[in-house]
C-alpha cells in the first residue's frame, strides 16, 4: 500500500477534503486497494514526507511548488475542480499504480 | 450518491461528533483539573480552556439549527451569482461552521434564531463581496488564476487594511527577514506534539505538579496531536456533499468565468505567516496572564492562522510589522473569548459534553464579531464598534482593497 500525503494548516479541513477527493478517485478507477490519502498538518509536514510515497501539493507560493525527496504533484485542481481528472492522472502515474 | 455511500458519510459524521465531545472530556480531566487548582490557589482566573478552532467549529454543529446553513450559504450564492453581485462560486464547507458559529453566538446575544441567521447572511455576503475584491492579490500570492479567499477571518482586513496603511506611512522602511530560514529554526515549536508539551510542563509546573508536570505535558501534547485527527471525519463526511453541491452549480453557469472560492491553506505555504503565529505564542500567554477580567488560558489555538494570515496580505509579508499587529490583537482576542466562553460551554454541556468550562480563544474575526455580539446586547461601546467597522468597511471596499487590486493587477502584468 502506497501513501499519499496532502499537507494544509492544521491537516484538518482542506487536506482532508483532498484527500477524500483522492481516495474516491482512485476508488472509482479501481486503486484503492493499492494507494491511500491522508490529510497532515504542514507544521509537522518534515516527518510526513520521511514515510511518504507522494506529496500532493496545495500551498503554492507565486505558482512555484516546493521539492522534497519524494516526487510531488500539484493538488491546487483538486480544490477548483479545473483538471481534477488529470491531476488524479498524474499521481496514478507518479506512483506506478496499475489495476 | 449510493446509498451504502451516504450512510458511511453520516456514520462519519456521528463519529466525528462523539469524537470531539470525548476530547472535550479528555481535556477537562487533564489539563482543566491541572488548572483547577492553579485557581484556587493564586489570584488568577484563568477558568476556560481555548479548545483551538477544529473542535470549536466541530461543535458549533452541534447547535440544533446548524445544518439549515448549508442551504442558506448555497442559496445565497447562487441568487448573487445569478444577478451579478459576484463573481465567486464557495466551494468550502467546512467553514460553513464558521457561518453557524456567527448565527450560534448572536442567537445567544437576543435569543432570536432569526437574527443569528440574518447577521451570518451579512456575513456570507460580505465574504463573497471580499472573494471578488481580492482575487489578483491572492493570484499575485500563489500563483493561482481564478481562486478566491472568501474566508472570513480575510474580513478582519477590513481593519488590518487601514492600519497598514497608517503604519506604510510612517514607517515606510520594509525589513526583509529570511522567512523561510528563520521557520526552518524555530519551526520545531509550532508542531502539535511540541507545542502542546511546553505548554503543559509549564502549567503543570505553576499548578505545583512537580515531575507530574512532564506527564501534564505529554498529555497536553496528546491532546492537540488528537484534536486535529478527529476534526478531519468532520471533512470526510461533507466532501461528497461539497463535491456534489459545487459540481450542480457550476453547470447552472455555463461558460462564466467563476472566482473558485476556497479555504485560506492555499496560502499555508508562505513561511512568514507561520513565523508570526510562532513568535506570538508568548506574547499571547503574558497578556492573558496579566490583561484584567480574562477569564481565557489560550491553547489549542496557539497557532492563530486568524490574524497572522489576514495581516500577511495587509503588511505584503513584513515580518516585523505583522508581529507587532498580531501582538497588540491579542487582548482582544482574548476579550472575545471570555465573553464566548459560558456560551460555548453551555453549547456543550447541551450536547452531553463532560463538564469542562472550554472556549475558542482566536476565533477567525473576533473582534468583529464580539463588536456585533455586544451591540445586538444593547452595549453602547458594542454599538459605536460595530459602527465604525461598518465605516471602515465601506472605506475598505470601496477604496483600499480595490487599490491593492490594481497593484496586485500591474505586478501581475494583466
Amino acid at each position: 500500500m502506497k501513501t499519499i500525503i496532502v499537507a494544509c494548516g492544521g491537516g484538518v479541513a482542506t487536506s482532508a477534503t483532498c484527500a477524500t477527493k483522492i481516495n474516491l478517485a482512485l476508488e472509482e478507477r479501481g486503486l484503492s486497494g493499492q494507494a491511500k490519502a491522508e490529510a497532515v498538518d504542514i507544521k509537522s509536514l518534515d516527518q510526513h514526507i520521511k514515510t511518504a510515497d507522494l506529496y500532493v501539493a496545495i500551498t503554492p507560493v507565486r505558482g512555484v511548488v516546493q521539492e522534497f525527496s519524494i516526487p510531488v504533484v500539484s493538488g491546487v485542481p483538486l480544490l477548483t475542480g479545473f483538471g481534477k481528472d488529470a491531476c488524479i492522472d498524474e499521481i496514478v502515474k507518479k506512483l506506478e499504480l496499475k489495476k | 450518491m449510493k446509498p451504502s455511500k451516504a450512510f458511511s458519510a453520516g456514520l462519519t459524521l456521528g463519529v466525528a461528533f462523539i469524537g470531539i465531545n470525548l476530547f472535550c472530556g479528555y481535556m477537562g480531566d487533564t489539563i482543566g483539573a491541572a488548572f483547577t487548582s492553579i485557581v484556587e490557589g493564586t489570584e488568577t482566573s484563568l477558568a476556560y480552556i481555548d479548545m483551538g478552532w477544529a473542535p470549536a467549529l466541530g461543535l458549533s454543529w452541534q447547535w440544533k439549527y446548524a445544518f439549515l446553513m448549508f442551504p442558506v450559504q448555497i442559496g445565497i450564492n447562487v441568487l448573487l451569482l445569478a444577478i451579478g453581485w459576484t463573481n465567486c462560486l464557495n466551494v468550502d464547507m467546512w467553514n460553513v461552521g464558521n457561518k453557524v458559529f456567527t448565527a450560534f453566538l448572536m442567537y445567544c446575544a437576543t435569543g432570536s434564531v432569526i437574527v443569528g441567521f440574518a447577521v451570518a447572511v451579512v456575513q456570507i455576503v460580505a465574504e463573497l463581496k471580499n472573494a471578488d475584491s481580492t482575487k489578483y492579490q491572492i493570484q499575485y500570492l500563489t500563483g493561482v488564476p481564478s481562486v478566491g479567499m472568501p474566508h472570513c477571518m480575510f474580513l478582519s482586513n477590513i481593519i488590518a487594511y487601514p492600519i497598514a496603511m497608517l503604519i506604510d506611512k510612517f514607517i515606510p522602511v520594509k525589513t526583509t527577514w529570511n522567512a523561510a530560514a528563520l521557520r526552518e529554526k524555530i519551526g520545531i515549536f509550532g508542531e502539535n506534539h511540541v507545542l502542546g508539551f511546553i505548554i503543559g510542563t509549564i502549567v503543570g509546573l505553576i499548578a505545583g505538579q512537580g515531575k507530574g508536570a512532564l506527564l501534564l505535558g505529554v498529555q497536553v501534547g496528546t491532546a492537540l496531536t488528537l484534536f486535529p485527527m478527529v476534526s478531519k471525519l468532520f471533512m470526510t463526511a461533507l466532501t461528497p456533499i461539497s463535491d456534489a453541491t459545487s459540481a450542480w452549480i457550476m453547470k447552472k453557469f455555463p461558460g462564466r468565468e467563476l472566482i473558485i472560492g476556497l479555504d485560506w491553506p492555499i496560502l499555508a505555504g508562505n513561511p512568514e505567516i507561520w513565523v508570526a503565529i510562532i513568535l506570538t505564542i508568548p506574547v499571547c500567554l503574558i497578556w492573558s496572564l496579566i490583561l484584567p477580567g480574562n477569564t481565557v488560558l489560550p491553547l489549542g489555538n496557539l497557532m492563530n492562522v486568524c490574524v497572522c494570515a489576514p495581516l500577511f496580505i495587509a503588511f505584503r509579508g513584513d515580518i516585523l510589522k505583522m508581529l507587532i499587529v498580531s501582538w497588540l490583537w491579542c487582548p482582544v482576542l482574548s476579550y472575545a473569548s471570555s465573553a464566548m466562553a459560558p456560551l460555548l460551554t453551555q453549547l456543550a454541556q447541551e450536547a452531553g459534553t463532560y463538564n469542562t468550562k472550554i472556549t475558542w480563544w482566536g476565533c477567525d474575526m473576533a473582534e468583529i464579531r464580539f463588536a456585533i455580539y455586544e451591540a445586538l446586547r444593547g452595549n453602547i461601546f458594542g454599538i459605536v464598534a460595530t459602527v465604525a467597522i461598518v465605516a471602515l468597511g465601506i472605506f475598505y471596499f470601496t477604496k483600499l482593497a480595490p487599490a491593492r487590486e490594481a497593484e496586485a493587477k500591474e505586478k501581475l502584468g494583466l
